[in-house]
């Protein structure tokens, strides 16, 4: 018996192939997407850490980069303290919680017993780059030189599978973390009494008007390094389960956060997710598809973008 | 008759004895007296950094390979040991570290260098400035003695070379899977990782023509907190018979938590990881193929009969663990070569022996080592005792199951060959 092929497929539909490749490609687009979610989180972090200060307070410091790297020193000698090869995601986000504020802390003894001292920003450079050495010099005497790991953590929570890409869950809770702190910090500098006092202050506003109407410049700034040292600090221990705590992470840090902020611009929130993303995922496709660049990358992208938009991606001129 | 004969052979005889003995005793009258101070050798080891996560015991176990050869062995000609140590830190500081050795501390030798980027850089100064015999610990990139110091006189190594390690890895990968058709393969970005990835490539080529590298990746050396997803996501999406991995140090480590977190493991039917049986168990996973070299916690030869029966104890009671890397015990090794080579270039000359004399006896020297019986050819250790074989954790222990011992005629490049010619005679080989 003769058959007959009825065409039911709308004239214009691409072929099945076609479909299949547009799969493919969402797939790889997404994996790439996926595979920069750690990088992504750490660097929204980190670079809102040196950013926020720059932003409110209109200084210079470096000292956030040593707070990280105690942040994942910390985190791993107390997770596997307390935890060892178990896991509890409430007992692991109160480690995290607990390294924050012990971030807070060092980053306001070290404000209140140094930097304020400090008049210009060359003097803050060269001191704050120059305290990352006696930081560096503390986890040498605590920790030794050899790198320590906890990744109970990260093998733990298991892994997902979304459109054919395997992804530890833990990416996604260090991205939902670092996310829901950035939206609190939102959240508090634009919805909140006390956040219009860190803007009156921030470069956007007026310092002078701003002391005048009776805002408090020396809580304000102190409150500013605290939020930065708590961001850092969260920020190393966020990843340490990941890539283990060692000496020397905290140059990269530096390096990647100040990079961010030549490429989102000062003060912007929205600026450091969007230059974060940009960098990790630029890093992940260098890393696979042109290795030789995959280091090289960020600067080559903050170098473009300085050419193109010298105050960055969402930056701007400020007056002061 | 026959008893006067007898008699007076046997006072010829007496006589010429007491001559022999009277001539022995002045040769030995006119040999150079042996200084009694100590011998000062250094040891440019890891103690730090991304190299001290294989091996971070160097430092204490450098002072116990010493403290054994005093203890054990009456020293160096008698003289106490007296070991120097330095970290190694990278290759610039290790070539620093060769310099002040030599120079300012006047040691009589020096063992060292993990990282095959630090042998690369300080063998070319040893062989033309230092000239002080010099035992590399591991290095083992074949480059060194083939475009590096092709004409070496002081420069020798106790670990195994490159070739070595990929013959052995090729054979335990195909006694393991011998259908294999796809492979995926990593390595840290230097001169190393991209050595031992091509020697793979070759020999596996020589003994399986039809296998295909689905993908071949070089992840940056020793970046501090580095994210391998992208790699990871790479291999498993290929979908290779076999994953063989070269990532060692905090860069083994974070490599061997990622995979694990993305199923890695159990995505890829058999993976092939070379340091999984080193360090302290952090890289080690159920099921996996790895290399060890004797002494390694996973393949402590001291339960064997091995002479390492005294040292292996020496260093657990100190550490409170198993030697983690052949690195640990070859201190140990090079020492006894050093011993050798001192007391023979004593022995034939009667003169203390310069730095070109024990250079010189080095080569063709035997020792029964912590790591079996060695032999210096062409100045590379035979390097005894490297086996690969599969991790399985026993009661809170790695242990290696299945075993193999690749065979020296397989893995060991006979002086009158070069490594080209050596490679090309593997398929006559497996035939």
């Amino acid at each position: 018996m003769a058959q007959t092929i009825i065409n039911v497929v709308p004239e214009g539909t691409p072929p099945v192939g076609h479909i299949f490749e547009s799969q493919q490609m969402l797939s790889t687009f997404l994996s790439y997407i996926f595979n920069a979610l750690p990088m992504v989180s750490y660097i929204i972090m980190l670079s809102f850490s040196l950013n926020f200060i720059l932003y409110i307070s209109g200084r210079v410091s470096l000292t956030f980069a040593g707070i990280y790297l105690v942040g994942a020193y910390v985190t791993v000698s107390v997770g596997t303290y307390f935890l060892g090869q178990n896991f509890s995601l409430l007992s692991f986000i109160a480690i995290l919680l607990a390294v924050g504020l012990l971030g807070a802390a060092i980053s306001i003894v070290v404000y209140a017993t140094f930097e304020r001292f400090l008049k210009t920003d060359v003097h803050r450079m060269i001191a704050t780059s120059s305290l990352l050495m006696v930081f560096s010099g503390i986890i040498k005497i605590q920790w030794g030189t050899t790198p320590v790991t906890y990744s109970a953590p990260f093998l733990k929570m298991g892994i997902s599978e979304v459109l054919g890409n395997i992804v530890p869950n833990y990416y996604f809770f260090m991205f939902g973390f670092s996310l829901i702190l950035m939206l609190a910090l939102a959240y508090f500098l634009f919805r909140t009494a006390w956040g219009l006092r860190f803007r009156a202050t921030s470069l956007d506003g007026d310092r002078t008007m701003a002391q005048v109407c009776g805002v408090n410049q020396n809580i304000v700034t102190a409150i500013t390094f605290a939020i930065s040292g708590m961001l850092a600090a969260i920020a190393g221990g966020l990843y340490a389960p990941i890539a283990g705590a060692s000496y020397g992470i905290e140059g990269n840090a530096l390096l990647l956060a100040a990079l961010t902020i030549i490429v989102g611009g000062v003060g912007s929130i929205g600026g450091a997710v969007l230059t974060a993303f940009i960098i990790g995922i630029a890093r992940v496709i260098t890393a696979v598809e042109m290795p030789l660049f995959e280091l090289a990358i960020p600067f080559i992208i903050a170098s473009a973008v300085l050419v193109v938009r010298p105050y960055g991606i969402w930056g701007k001129e400020f007056k002061h | 008759m026959l008893v006067k004969r007898a008699g007076s052979f046997i006072v010829c005889l007496t006589v010429a004895v007491f001559m022999m003995g009277a001539m022995v005793a002045g040769a030995a009258d006119q040999k150079a007296k042996i200084p009694t101070d100590p011998i000062k050798i250094g040891f440019v080891v890891p103690l730090s950094g991304v190299a001290a996560t294989l091996s971070p015991n160097a430092g204490i176990n450098a002072e116990l390979a010493a403290e054994y050869i005093n203890k054990y062995e009456g020293g160096i000609l008698g003289r106490q040991v007296k070991p120097i140590i330095y970290d190694e830190k990278n290759a610039q500081t290790a070539v620093e570290l060769f310099g002040k050795l030599t120079e300012d501390d006047k040691v009589e030798a020096i063992l060292g260098c993990l990282s095959s980027s630090s042998g690369l850089a300080v063998a070319p100064k040893v062989e033309a400035q230092w000239k002080i015999p010099t035992l590399l610990l591991e290095s083992t990139t074949m480059a060194l003695f083939t475009k590096v110091i092709p004409n070496a006189k002081y420069v020798y190594r106790i670990g195994p070379d490159d070739v070595m390690q990929s013959i052995a890895h090729v054979t335990a990968v195909l006694k393991d899977k011998p259908d294999v058709k796809t492979i995926a393969i990593g390595a840290p970005d230097y001169e190393w990782g991209h050595d031992v990835v091509k020697r793979f490539q070759e020999i596996m080529g020589k003994f399986k023509p039809d296998v295909k590298f689905v993908y071949t990746f070089f992840h940056p050396f020793g970046e501090a907190g580095p994210n391998f997803a992208a790699y990871i996501t790479n291999v498993m999406q290929n979908k290779p018979d076999v994953y063989v991995g070269y990532s060692w140090g905090s860069d083994g480590v974070a490599w061997h938590n990622q995979a694990e977190a993305m199923g890695l493991f159990k995505a890829v039917p058999l993976v092939f990881d070379v340091f999984s049986g080193t360090a302290k168990g952090e890289m080690a996973r159920e099921g996996v193929l790895a290399e060890t070299r004797a002494g390694n916690g996973t393949f402590p030869p001291y339960i064997l009969g091995y002479p390492n029966s005294k040292f292996t104890p020496m260093i657990v009671e100190k550490t409170g663990v198993l030697p983690t890397y052949g690195m640990d015990i070859h201190m140990l090794t090079g020492l006894l070569y050093l011993k050798k080579a001192y007391e023979k270039a004593y022995d034939l000359t009667g003169q203390y022996p310069t730095f070109e004399m024990v250079a010189k006896t080095l080569d063709g020297l035997s020792v029964v080592g912590p790591d079996g019986i060695s032999s210096m050819i062409n100045h590379q250790s035979t390097a005894p005792g490297m086996a690969v074989g599969r991790l399985h954790k026993e009661k809170e222990t790695w242990v290696m199951k299945d075993l193999i011992l690749v065979p020296d005629y397989l893995r060991i490049v006979p002086p009158w060959m070069t490594v080209e010619q050596f490679i090309d005679t593997l398929d006559k080989v497996q035939k």
